[in-house]
């Protein structure tokens, strides 16, 4: 299985982004992936729409946020890129508040991106991954704590 | 002979995949009696499922279809998952003759 370091591009990590709510941790993912080439700018607005019509049913763990669209609202490729906040980001959802670590994700078809959930569930199974991950301060202590967590698998 | 089971989400492609793998894990690891598939939350009114799994939050919205709709907290927690599907069959086991 293809590991979660391998698919997540170096310019695709931002460590404790300055966003004051959801919109603008929202914001902050899509500009990531525009920038890696795999969403075009209309993606970020479907995401917000995707959780002011659907809720934040995407907040789907403790602290963690999948935050993604439809694949004709904006996805260019499959793409996957990592968030954490400065400050911890209310959603709104009933159990799952804070979020502290934001994943944005692109597919464009019903398959492409399945080595990328898998890659996400992996990782995420483990029930401190969201607090670790949430702790790295630089992109090099994310991807170790990325790798303890993959050997322990 | 195998409970329908449908996973959901509001887009098709994102959550409802992942939460599938983690309820295709369970299930396979403990052989219960599921056929799993997913699909947008739109869909699960007229799928013939038998019981719908979504996140907690998603599931609430789930309302007038005919199966039993099972709310996950942490998607990624397959304990929570697998005793919310034992749950399930348990209260079924109940109803039987």
């Amino acid at each position: 299985m293809t590991e979660l370091l391998d698919l997540l591009p170096e310019d695709g990590i931002v460590l404790g982004a300055a966003a004051k709510d959801w919109r603008e941790l929202t914001e902050t993912v899509g500009e990531l992936l525009v920038d890696a080439d795999v969403a075009e700018p209309s993606y970020t607005g479907a995401m917000i729409r995707n959780v002011e019509t659907n809720g934040p049913y995407l907040v789907i763990a403790p602290g963690l946020a999948l935050l993604h669209a439809r694949p004709e609202e904006g996805a260019r490729a499959p793409g996957l890129v990592l968030v954490t906040p400065r400050t911890p980001i209310e959603f709104g959802h009933s159990t799952n508040d804070p979020v502290r670590v934001a994943l944005g994700l692109t597919a464009v078809d019903a398959t492409g991106h399945l080595d990328l959930l898998g890659a996400i569930g992996a990782i995420f199974t483990h029930p401190d991954a969201v607090d670790r991950i949430a702790a790295a301060r630089t992109s090099g202590e994310l991807r170790d704590v990325v790798a303890h967590l993959t050997e322990e698998n | 002979m195998n409970e329908k089971l449908l996973v959901v989400c509001g887009t098709g492609m994102g959550s409802s995949m992942i939460l599938k793998m983690m309820v295709d894990q369970v299930v396979g690891a403990q052989k219960l009696p599921f056929d799993v598939s997913s699909d947008l939350a739109s869909g699960a009114r007229s799928s013939g499922a038998d019981v719908i799994v979504a996140g907690l939050d998603l599931a609430p919205t789930l309302t007038n279809v005919p199966a039993t709709v099972i709310g996950i907290k942490n998607i990624l927690d397959k304990a929570e998952i697998a005793s919310a599907l034992e749950e399930y069959l348990a209260s079924k086991n109940d109803g039987e003759d």
